[in-house]
């Protein structure tokens, strides 16, 4: 109270000016047409930025519902994109038909980058359809494959694991080799295995080359540098990937249908 | 109490001078005028609180918006004067002598007091001109017209304070 008193008697001119400076101003605008639109204008812009800003702050802490819709969107666009490949398979349109894909968006809930093993946490298991061999991928790169399942959450070994290993292959040229990591830089992974005739450049773009567990013609990285194994007709090829799996957060898990009904079918033979 | 009467009576004579014979002689086609009403404010630049500066800075400027029917321009350039002479007369005269109640601004010789009262009156019509205008356009000339209303100002006050000396320096 003491300080307040004291605030008072150390700006009473201020104030007192601002109260005058309130008051004329609201006498001008109350007399004075020019100085009301004057004024109109200039709170109506003030207002506007006030609500710009407002409207910022509103957006910034809805990002999580909107990005959880978008994650949603897409999931739908994909399954119907798969879907619609496989109706349209014309000559003109070339797509493999085996491809028909499901796809589930997800989150990584937790994961490690700096271990030579690492492993990724997803917040969906059994209860979402989740299996074991499932692929995991990201909208820019292939992201791991399912291992262990759980009701509600699932461990996905990532391309990041020394234990990881799937196909690639050259998209210029379509050779292709097997894809590890060497447990050194999250960011670039090794090709090996593809034959040393084989012509590629630093930036020539790796791709998925697909498997029982991965779809075809998902972009991973680029060439980073291109070294002849000694002794060996193949090439060592480290390959920078355009997946930052630092700040991964959403993935989709994906589903060969087909395959799914393949290894169905199988399982009914050998029964049998 | 006698600050607020002697501010009355003198702002009343000064409003009168100005109604009825400043205002009606506009200078260089309107491009300046002069203004001797805040000539009130100044001789009570010595011996007045800020507060009380500015309070009737506040009540001047409502009697002559009412003159003149423009209201909230004056209330708010005499608020304005009279927040600012606060300010200034340290600026322009020692602690002492804007301390020391036995004189005012009056006691000086009026050459004396030119730099304070032309940056007064600048203050004040640039608040009066800037008001007026109350755009973005236009700045430039209602600096000019401030600048320029603000020296006939001065030597109009001046021409006051020689006619009407005050009690010490005609002893002088």
């Amino acid at each position: 109270m003491r300080n307040l008193l004291l605030f008072l008697r150390r700006f009473l001119p201020e104030l007192i000016l601002l109260f005058s400076a309130f008051i004329s101003l609201n006498l001008l605008n109350s007399s004075s047409a020019k100085h009301n639109n004057a004024l109109t204008g200039a709170l109506g812009s003030t207002a506007a930025s006030i609500f710009q800003v407002k409207s910022s702050v509103s957006n910034y802490f809805s990002l999580s519902e909107k990005n959880k819709r978008l994650q949603e969107v897409n999931e739908e666009l994909r399954n119907k994109l798969s879907v619609r490949n496989s109706l349209y398979n014309t000559p003109e349109i070339k797509i493999d038909s085996t491809q028909m894909l499901r796809y589930k968006a997800c989150d990584i809930i937790n994961s490690t980058i700096h271990k030579d093993n690492n492993y990724f946490t997803i917040n969906q298991g059994t209860t979402e359809g989740v299996r074991a061999g499932v692929a995991v991928i990201s909208d820019k790169s292939i992201v791991g494959v399912v291992t262990h399942v759980g009701r509600n959450y699932s461990i996905v070994l990532p391309l990041i694991n020394q234990r990881f290993t799937a196909s690639a292959e050259h998209k210029k040229s379509g050779s292709f080799g097997f894809l590890s990591w060497n447990g050194n830089n999250p960011k670039v992974v090794n090709l090996t295995d593809v034959a040393n005739h084989i012509i590629m450049y630093k930036g020539d773009t790796i791709m998925s080359r697909g498997s029982n567990i991965y779809p075809r013609g998902i972009d991973l990285g680029v060439v980073q540098e291109v070294n002849k194994v000694a002794g060996k007709p193949y090439l060592d090829i480290e390959v920078k990937l355009f997946e930052d799996f630092n700040s991964l957060r959403h993935v989709f898990w994906v589903d060969k249908i087909i395959v799914q009904e393949q290894d169905s079918l199988e399982q009914i033979q050998e029964a049998l | 109490m006698s600050n607020l009467l002697a501010f009355i009576a003198r702002a009343f004579g000064l409003l009168l001078v100005q109604q009825l014979i400043l205002n009606h002689m506009p200078l260089g086609n309107g491009l300046m005028f002069a203004f001797v009403l805040p000539m009130a404010f100044y001789m009570l630049a010595f011996d007045t609180p800020r507060v009380q500066l500015v309070l009737f800075g506040f009540v001047l400027g409502l009697i002559t918006d009412a003159f003149e029917s423009s209201f909230g321009l004056y209330t708010l350039a005499f608020s304005i004067l009279g927040y600012f002479i606060g300010i200034l007369r340290y600026r322009f005269y020692s602690r002492e002598e804007v301390d020391n109640r036995t004189s005012g601004i009056l006691d000086h010789h009026p050459l004396k007091n030119v730099p304070f009262i032309f940056t007064c009156n600048l203050v004040v019509l640039l608040a009066f001109y800037l008001i007026e205008n109350f755009s973005g356009s236009g700045v430039g000339y209602a600096i000019l017209r401030a600048f320029l209303s603000a020296i006939l100002s001065t030597v109009f006050m001046m021409c006051i304070q020689f006619m009407f000396p005050s009690k010490r320096i005609k002893n002088r």
